[in-house]
């Protein structure tokens, strides 16, 4: 028995109208993941009807009406596996009310990459894929690949491939701290299926790999093993014969029944008595793991939805205040100093208020603009310091990246996403 | 307008709510709000709890999966409602 590949988490960010999801459908459709049967007999409709040359858009359109049919159930995950990986790809919405869930829920992208209409050279980049790379930076993606994409609308040029990646390199990927030595750049056209599966001929200049070879070239993905544990708490129950059981997503470290644990910012301890997952009892639990475990010493009137059970030793962060980077996503008026909106970050939710805008940061370079802006309005980056109306749980993003991120929402809108870059404990 | 997939996580208030009972529910709020509903499953979690999901398809529009959220959240056998992943369908 074959050894089972291991799964890639891929997130394809970047602005609607650069053929991010027809990228997406000419990766499942070139490589082979659209099962053979219903593929031929599609094909074949598609030829019968005129549509021949056109097999990729018929085959696309009619997955969609299989769908609808509900053919598949897991359908919010399109799969398909490369020599190295088994690849699970998320097409990211664009709409920033869909950002929250993104920060928040519990799919974490190990990898991202980044379609981009090779055109924008002409017309610089586009503000949701500014959104979007920010976006991928704050959910601590280190790995991407960069599709310049619709390159037969440009004849398969080299200069305008070359124009397009200086630009991307130096005003945006740079800012957000990537290094473009590292990143392959891949021309590709894939409404065509130039480069994303199968190599095209009609950029002879371009040496580098396909799409999909860019995929393999990712490092699998690490379970955060070895940082302190958290595990942000969803729901408590306490059930009859077994006591108080909290519920909740191991996002960093290990716990095992014995252990001693602590939750803030209730500040309650209590021992591990068991651990279970999918009914079944586990020696234990790591990242990644959704799960019930029964603990001794603590009631359910003790926790709720959004505390965050971590060892004694190395206890969740209660933050009396934080620093924090942010790019303001949308906003009817401006941000201000009082300004009090709700924080989502990992389960909790809680109403903080902006006590200090530090710095307004050019969204283009990264670099100061203004020290101490008087307001933040739609597009602007900032640091600013944030104070909560009551405690909650935030670690420094660079210590532990899964719970330094948040968004921030206001009158049912995402306004701004960020993470927490400096964090003043009220109990370390 | 672009069309959103949703993977929704749904928490019973205890074991010993009747997960059939509750899929019926579920579909009956979602029936009221402008989704397509594409799936609807119960997985085993821990101690006899189990958790709910819910794959919908909704239109890339203001307000996100926020109200969706908001109407489950209103039935009373549920202890909470979570969005665990969304994607372009």
């Amino acid at each position: 028995m074959a050894k089972q590949k291991p799964v890639l988490n891929v997130a394809f960010i970047g602005h609607v109208d650069a053929g991010k999801s027809t990228t997406v459908g000419r990766l499942l459709y070139d490589s082979g993941a659209i099962d053979p049967q219903l593929l031929e007999k599609l094909k074949r409709e598609a030829q019968e009807r005129g549509k021949a040359g056109f097999e990729f858009a018929y085959v696309m359109d009619n997955l969609k009406e299989e769908r609808e049919r509900g053919v598949t159930i897991d359908v919010a995950h399109k799969k398909f596996e490369t020599q190295k990986y088994e690849v699970t790809i998320v097409d990211c919405p664009g709409h920033r009310d869909f950002i929250k869930n993104m920060i928040t829920g519990a799919s974490q992208a190990d990898a991202a990459v980044l379609v981009v209409d090779v055109n924008d050279a002409k017309t610089g980049i586009q503000p949701q894929t500014r959104e979007h790379m920010f976006l991928a930076r704050t959910l601590g993606i280190k790995q991407i690949a960069v599709a310049i994409n619709k390159m037969d609308t440009v004849n398969y040029s080299q200069e305008e491939y070359e124009k397009m990646k200086k630009m991307l390199s130096e005003q945006l990927l740079k800012v957000l701290g990537y290094n473009p030595d590292q990143i392959d750049f891949i021309p590709t056209a894939s409404l065509k299926g130039d480069n994303v599966v199968k190599r095209s001929e009609n950029m002879p200049w371009y040496k580098g790999p396909t799409l999909v070879e860019a995929l393999d070239k990712f490092q699998p993905p690490e379970k955060p093993t070895n940082l302190p544990l958290r595990i942000p708490i969803q729901d408590v129950y306490s059930i009859t014969g077994v006591g108080t059981v909290p519920v909740g997503r191991v996002e960093t470290g290990i716990l095992r029944p014995g252990d001693k644990v602590v939750f803030e910012p209730a500040g309650v301890s209590g021992e591990v008595k068991s651990i279970e997952m999918h009914h079944e009892q586990i020696p234990q639990a790591e990242p990644g793991d959704n799960i019930g475990f029964n603990v001794r010493g603590v009631s359910k009137k003790d926790i709720k939805r959004g505390d965050v059970c971590g060892h004694p030793d190395n206890p969740p962060t209660v933050a009396e205040e934080f620093t924090a980077q942010i790019v303001v996503l949308q906003h009817p008026t401006a941000i201000t100093v009082g300004y009090t909106p709700v924080f989502h970050a990992h389960t909790a939710q809680v109403a903080c208020t902006f006590i200090e805008l530090l710095k307004k940061l050019d969204p283009r370079t990264g670099q100061v603009i203004e020290e101490n802006p008087q307001f933040l309005k739609t597009g602007d980056a900032a640091i600013v310091k944030i104070k909560p109306t009551k405690p909650m749980v935030i670690e420094n993003v660079r210590e532990i990246p899964q719970l330094g991120r948040f968004a921030i929402r206001d009158m049912g809108m995402t306004i701004a996403a960020g993470m927490a870059i400096d964090v003043k404990a009220k109990n370390k | 307008m672009a069309t959103v997939l949703a993977k929704i996580k749904i928490m019973p208030t205890s074991p010993e709510v009747n997960k059939e009972k509750l899929k019926e529910k579920i579909k009956e709020v979602l029936e009221k709000q402008d989704v397509a509903i594409r799936g609807l499953f119960d997985e085993p979690l821990a101690f006899g709890l189990y958790a709910i999901y819910t794959v919908i398809e909704m239109e890339e529009r203001e307000g996100g999966t926020e109200p969706i959220e908001n109407a489950l959240a209103e039935i009373d056998e549920v202890e909470s409602v979570e969005t665990v992943e969304v994607s372009l369908a």
